[in-house]
């Protein structure tokens, strides 16, 4: 879909860090270098590297490290987009909107294809960004809800891996739970 | 058009599966983008999606509506444990008690309780007292229940249709009646009788649907006083100062007096109650509310 068009941008924002546009506060001018799985290095603002818990806790322990902090798991595509993510909510912050704030993070994931919401998942687990791991689960729960099992499996490339009594089994299990009469 | 479609989401499939699978992710974190889905069908396709879609859906599958007949009830699959909230209102044929008086009565309800052993919220069709004093004893943890009966009341004895609950069911915080006919002078003597579970009710529901029947002043009285930590209650009654036990202002008063603690006070007159009979999946708050 729309994954070829964008992976141009997100690559600039990787070699050329666009990190001057929020540079309201003066705090906010310290930079912290982080770098990604695949040996890209990214210099974010400290007020949006604070928003992710785990490097946070790193300079909790070393306050006055200025070393590159590794991230073993994290590569770098889905981690642009979590900056993105994370430099978004720092405006809400400042001013909390809550309608605002929703209607930003909708307007966040509508965006983005399944693969970039299921690469940015483990990210956002592993920096323990909680509002974004919400945000995620959500979008992806919102993809999942009323679709067929065929469609579901090949949105998210999942293989069929039952047999067909298997299959059968429990789609007698189901006879239980149906809501409706008609089944499709 | 369907061809190029269905093109498309191949196209899609191959590059989820050319970098990032969706299996990928954490058993954990799919568990809570499961749970967040509560829709039954979009539920019954996650679990046929595969194997390991299907061990999560079903871990993390908390609302059963029962469907089927009666009679199979003992077929029932064992795969929906983590069920806390059933509903046992549906079952077909609708109405019907759904354990009858047969010897297999207890072991019924005992496989009922095997099936689903972590239920808290229970929706039940009481057609008589007797379903709840066999299925009361599975689920003596239920917090939230709902009973429904929309046929005549059986029994004599005033207020034995919730003895069972009652007696069993000691943390019980929420009840909810609306759509269960009964009299309004069943419910006082039944909550005088376990004071501990009367105490222990935080929502009481006694709008009733199923009758014009409206509380009369004194039962509303009887009831608060039995349950004095309500922080929610709802019930039918009669304004009219022209009937036997309608709601003055000395009634609110004292309702106020009897449950300190009650942030929601929702009371309809009786009158207005017919209209409303028509929909039974109400959630409760009709016009005509005070």
């Amino acid at each position: 879909m729309s994954s070829s068009a964008e992976n141009p941008t997100l690559t600039a924002e990787i070699t050329k860090p666009s990190t001057e546009i929020a540079t309201e506060t003066a705090q906010s001018a310290k930079k912290i270098t982080l770098k990604t799985s695949d040996d890209q290095i990214f210099e974010v603002e400290e007020s949006v590297a604070m928003e992710f818990a785990t490097v946070k806790s790193f300079f909790e322990d070393a306050p006055s490290s200025t070393d590159t902090v590794p991230l073993p798991n994290v590569p770098a595509k889905p981690f642009s987009q979590v900056i993105e993510f994370c430099k978004e909510q720092i405006k809400f912050k400042a001013n909390p909107d809550e309608t605002e704030k929703k209607r930003s993070n909708s307007e966040f994931v509508k965006e983005k294809t399944n693969e970039d919401l299921v690469e940015m998942i483990p990210v956002a687990n592993y920096l323990e960004i909680k509002d974004l791991l919400d945000v995620l689960n959500q979008a992806v729960a919102d993809r999942i809800q009323n679709r067929s099992v065929e469609y579901v499996r090949s949105f998210f490339g999942i293989d069929n891996d039952f047999t067909s009594e298997e299959e059968a089994l429990l789609r007698e299990e189901h006879a239980w739970a149906f809501e409706d009469v008609d089944e499709d | 058009m369907a061809a190029d479609h269905e093109q498309v989401e191949e196209i899609m499939a191959r590059s989820c599966n050319s970098n990032v699978h969706f299996h990928d992710i954490p058993d954990a974190i799919l568990s809570s983008i499961f749970s967040l889905i509560t829709d039954t069908r979009s539920r019954n396709a996650m679990s046929l999606v595969c194997l390991k879609w299907h061990l999560i859906e079903r871990s993390t599958r908390t609302f059963l509506s029962l469907r089927g007949n009666i009679r199979d009830l003992f077929l029932l699959p064992t795969c929906f444990r983590a069920v806390t909230n059933l509903d046992l209102s549906l079952v077909s044929p609708w109405g019907s008690p759904i354990l009858d008086s047969s010897p297999n009565t207890a072991l019924l309800a005992q496989a009922l309780h095997w099936t689903f052993p972590s239920v808290v919220t229970l929706t039940v069709y009481a057609r008589n007292p007797s379903i709840l004093k066999f299925l009361a004893p599975q689920w003596p943890h239920l917090r939230q229940v709902k009973l429904v009966r929309w046929h005549q009341r059986s029994s004599t004895t005033l207020g034995f249709d919730f003895l069972a609950l009652f007696e069993h069911c000691h943390s019980l915080a929420s009840l909810d009646l609306s759509h269960f006919y009964n009299w309004t002078e069943d419910l006082p003597p039944a909550l005088e009788a376990y004071p501990s579970v009367a105490a222990s009710l935080s929502h009481l529901n006694i709008l009733n649907y199923t009758s014009a029947q409206g509380f009369k002043s004194h039962e509303l009285l009887a009831i608060t006083s039995a349950c004095p930590n309500l922080r929610e209650f709802l019930a039918t009654c009669i304004f009219d100062h022209r009937y036997f036990g309608s709601v003055g202002d000395e009634t609110l008063l004292s309702l106020a007096t009897n449950c300190p603690r009650l942030s929601l006070l929702h009371l309809v007159d009786s009158s207005s109650m017919s209209a409303a009979r028509g929909n039974p999946d109400n959630d409760g708050y009709t016009d005509g509310g005070c």
